[in-house]
């Protein structure tokens, strides 16, 4: 899953990026304009940025405060965060079933992007998509607590 | 009532080790249930309206630009350029340091990485020649800010999204307070260090350095050269960055491997997996605020508080250092920008200067503990303790106070090259 | 009871004709509701841009909008047509289908999409700010020009041979400045008002594109009023000739005001001059209708039926 979820997120990155030059150089090159490549690129960006929120949930890099933890006592600490990526789990999935209604929202009023015309539930698809994924990741470190890695320093 | 219970919410998700964008996310759900129009889908539609926006492409793009241009070995190059330039002089490798740090950041839009960058190669160099210790980490944390005031910036591109400025014209903006905060921080460097021994100028090191140089130093020309001569804009740019470091470092210089672009793309979408939520939530509270008229009734109730615009432009300030010593500057910009900027507007602040301002505050902040990024990143990479590092860079915070003051006085030094 | 509180946004600001107009109606409409409704206006783009706004109307998060031809096309694509280049030969005809025909065309279809159509709404014509002259047709072929994302825009400019970039209105200024285009089209009240023709000091009047845009509800709103309430909100929909004249007249004022006062050299192709604009649109009209897609073709046969009864 991460291995994939990876590639598109990469593959994306690349797309924004020849779907930039190739906008740019149609017009100062040849003096036409491909019609809405940037609004493609920004889509590719939003698949890009969301698969990279499972990736983030995956790694364990989401920024989290870390004060309270000390807060319980030694023997609780694992049990605490067991609870905490379980909770995760049902926030994400609390998230994706409120994101899913809102895609089927967009299906069902065929709402469309500016000047692509494209339906956009097809771009918004990704959002669902990352909190289910998310939530999996988390309920995965809750059963098994040795899969989770180290956090991240964030930078 | 209801603000009692948020509290205790958000208390209780805390101690139950929740990360902040879920923290944030539960928060605004929760706000909208009660403040709002009690239909939670609505959050889910603002964090799409927050990410579908064209100016966003920039962020991921600056950070993927960033990070090849360090990865590969287009900021070595550089650096070498500038070291051969300034090393003659006596503190010379001291100037080479924020030159050095200057020249990244106009390729890099983030400040802890113009620090990596730049003190990776500089901070063993400076030490062998005998600078001290807590000079060379007091220069690079404070000059590895410099990466967010001279354009491309990340939390500029962020500040034009949020009030709806052009990124471009926040961008020129940028330009003299970046120098002269470069200018101010080289010559404090020289006259501290004004003791120690130049290294002797060598024309054919200096030559090489220029001829292994020359696709590097092209990355900050053609970057900044093709927004303002109009091929393309601030966006494009950011696709200009990373085509362009892409072909020099894989074609030309031949120092990054497909397998490395792999992993730095995977980063840089896990980097904006952190940051995208917590801008969806910000702007959500926003438009929520707006609804209820909240920033008109600030600006009104502040200016019957502080009548003069000098008495704001001071709490305006110190406001914006304590919460630079708080939170993070994206953060920072994400949730205040929208409610502080009317308030500005109603003192007849420029929005563009007001933007500089928040900017050069919130630099400061990268430097001031508790929370100061460049200090953590620099603890880490050059393993020192904390509290030298703060001690270190102190003066820097000073001299950068007094910049600060003069960015703020004189609206010209941000607007002077946007007329015209 | 308390009043029914309804959110309507524009991106019109408050002091224009447009928000002139807003104001007036939703006073007339409060009035009429005797004390039922409440209308809260939200103005300049305060509540998002138009395709937000317009998305948000159809799920019936915001009530009511007065948007462009622009945002009314993303849910009713086929609403573009009303746009098409010279698609009138007089501003006499235009307002005689847009007074007679736009309600019976596109009423149902944007309710079949959750709009209810209030009324049609005067944008004016549009005018080119540019840096070199245009005074005819084959100005247009040194142009990189600015114009609204939206289908019919580009497709007449480029067949005249210019260059057109689509850009949402924000990214107009910083785009002329820094030379990415050398010409700017939009509203010559818009784009007049605030100051288009310091940027592109040659404008040129062209009343090449008729420009209207809508006031519509949701239909989630609309299905929760009584009756009585219905018929409040449509004096809404209302006096769309003041608003007409009121644009009309600000377009002389305006365009009087630049020329006379600031500088700026204005162009109105007459004649042979504004033939020679026209040469381009009968291919870009085509090719509008062909980019919607085949349920375009009944709709422009009906749009032009609607020219013709107007004495076409
Ligand atoms: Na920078
Ligand atoms: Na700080």
């Amino acid at each position: 899953m991460t291995r994939v979820e990876a590639l598109v997120a990469a593959v994306a990155y690349m797309i924004v990026t020849m779907l930039l030059l190739a906008g740019i150089l149609a017009r100062e090159l040849f003096s036409f304009s491909i019609w809405g490549v940037e609004k493609m690129a920004v889509f590719a960006a939003i698949y890009a940025a969301f698969l990279g929120l499972a990736l983030a949930s995956a790694s364990n890099s989401h920024l989290r405060p870390q004060f309270t933890d000390g807060w319980w006592p030694e023997r609780w600490r694992p049990a605490v965060a067991r609870l905490g990526d379980l909770l995760s789990a049902l926030l994400f999935l609390w998230l994706g079933v409120l994101a899913a209604r809102y895609v089927i929202d967009t299906h069902a009023n065929d709402a469309r992007s500016m000047v692509i015309y494209w339906p956009l539930w097809a771009i918004q698809i990704v959002i669902p998509y990352a909190c289910f994924s998310s939530a999996l990741r988390h309920l995965a470190f809750a059963l098994e607590p040795a899969l989770k890695p180290a956090p991240d320093i964030q930078g | 009532m209801t603000a009692v219970f948020l509290f205790l919410l958000v208390f209780a998700l805390l101690v139950l080790r929740q990360s902040v964008i879920l923290i944030l996310i539960v928060a605004a759900a929760y706000v909208h249930f009660f403040y709002g129009d009690a239909e939670l889908t609505y959050l889910i539609d603002d964090i799409w309206t927050a990410v579908n926006r064209d100016v966003l492409l920039a962020v991921p793009m600056f950070i993927l630009a960033g990070s090849i241009m360090t990865r590969g070995s287009i900021s070595r190059r550089l650096i070498d350029i500038v070291r051969e330039l300034t090393q003659w002089l006596p503190g010379g490798l001291a100037v080479a340091t924020i030159l050095s740090c200057a020249v990244f950041a106009a390729i890099s839009g983030s400040s802890p990485v113009t620090l990596l960058a730049v003190g990776s190669i500089l901070y063993p160099a400076l030490l062998e020649h005998g600078y001290d210790k807590k000079f060379a980490l007091g220069a690079l944390a404070s000059a590895g800010t410099l990466g967010i005031v001279i354009p491309p910036s990340i939390p500029l591109i962020f500040y034009a999204i949020v009030t709806e400025n052009s990124i471009s014209d926040l961008f020129l903006a940028g330009i003299i307070p970046g120098l002269i905060l470069t200018f101010v921080l080289s010559l404090y460097s020289l006259i501290v260090n004004r003791h120690i021994a130049p290294i002797p100028f060598d024309v054919t090191t200096l030559a090489a350095a220029l001829r292994n140089g020359i696709f590097a130093m092209l990355a900050p020309i053609i970057l900044l050269g093709g927004i303002y001569s109009g091929y393309f804009s601030a966006t494009e740019a950011a696709g200009v960055a990373v085509g362009y470091a892409l072909i020099i470092e894989l074609l030309i210089y031949r120092a990054l491997k497909p397998a490395d672009l792999f992993d730095l793309c995977v980063e840089t979408a896990r980097l904006l997996g952190t940051i995208l939520p917590i801008l969806a939530v910000a702007s959500s509270i926003n438009i929520l605020l707006t609804v209820e008229q909240v920033p008109q009734n600030f600006a009104a109730w502040m200016s019957t508080v502080v009548s003069s615009k000098l008495a704001f432009l001071i709490v305006l300030n110190l406001f914006l250092l304590l919460v630079g010593c708080l939170i993070d500057i994206v953060s920072a910009i994400l949730m205040l920008a929208p409610i502080l900027l009317p308030v500005a507007a109603a003192y007849g602040i420029n929005p563009i200067h007001f933007g500089i301002i928040m900017v050069v505050n919130l630099e400061i902040g990268y430097i001031t503990p508790p929370i100061g990024l460049n200090l953590i990143v620099a603890m880490t990479a050059f393993k020192e303790k904390f509290l030298l590092i703060c001690r270190s860079v102190l003066p820097f915070i000073a001299l950068m106070i007094f910049v600060l003051i003069l960015v703020v006085w004189v609206p010209g030094l941000s607007l002077v090259l946007l007329d015209g | 009871a308390d009043p029914i509180e309804l959110k309507y946004a524009t991106v019109a600001p408050e002091k224009t004709p447009w928000g002139a107009h807003f104001l007036d109606r939703v006073a007339a409409a409060e009035t009429a509701a005797d004390g039922s409704l409440k209308v809260n206006m939200f103005f300049s783009s305060q509540l998002g841009d138009e395709p937000t706004v317009v998305n948000q109307v159809v799920r019936g998060r915001i009530d009511i909008a007065g948007q462009s031809n622009t945002a009314t096309a993303l849910v009713v694509p086929e609403f573009s047509l009303l746009a098409a280049p010279f698609l009138f030969r007089d501003a006499a005809q235009s307002d005689c289908v847009f007074d007679n025909h736009v309600k019976d065309i596109f009423g149902p279809l944007l309710e079949a999409k959750g709009l209810i159509l209030l009324s049609y709404m005067e944008v004016g014509y549009p005018s080119i700010y540019s840096k070199t002259p245009v005074a005819t047709a084959e100005d247009l072929k040194d142009l990189k020009i600015r114009v609204a994302p939206s289908k019919p825009y580009p497709l007449y400019f480029n067949a005249a041979g210019a260059a057109a970039l689509p850009l949402a209105g924000s990214d107009s200024v910083p785009a002329i400045k820094t030379g990415r285009v050398n010409a700017l089209h939009t509203s010559t009240v818009f784009g007049l008002a605030v100051g288009y023709h310091k940027l592109g000091s040659n404008v040129t009047y062209l009343p090449s594109h008729h420009d209207i845009g809508t006031v519509v509800m949701s239909k989630k709103t609309w299905d929760k009023l009584t009756p009585e309430q219905r018929e409040a909100v449509s004096v809404m929909g209302e006096e769309v000739n003041a608003l007409r004249k009121s644009i009309r007249d600000t377009q002389v004022a305006l365009l009087a005001k630049a020329e006379n006062e600031d500088g700026a050299t204005v162009f109105r192709p007459q004649g042979e001059d504004l033939e020679g604009f026209r040469v381009f649109a009968e291919q870009a009209q085509q090719e509008l209708v062909a980019s919607i897609g085949e349920s375009a073709v009944p709709i422009w046969a009906r749009i032009q039926d609607a020219v013709k009864a107007c004495g076409g």
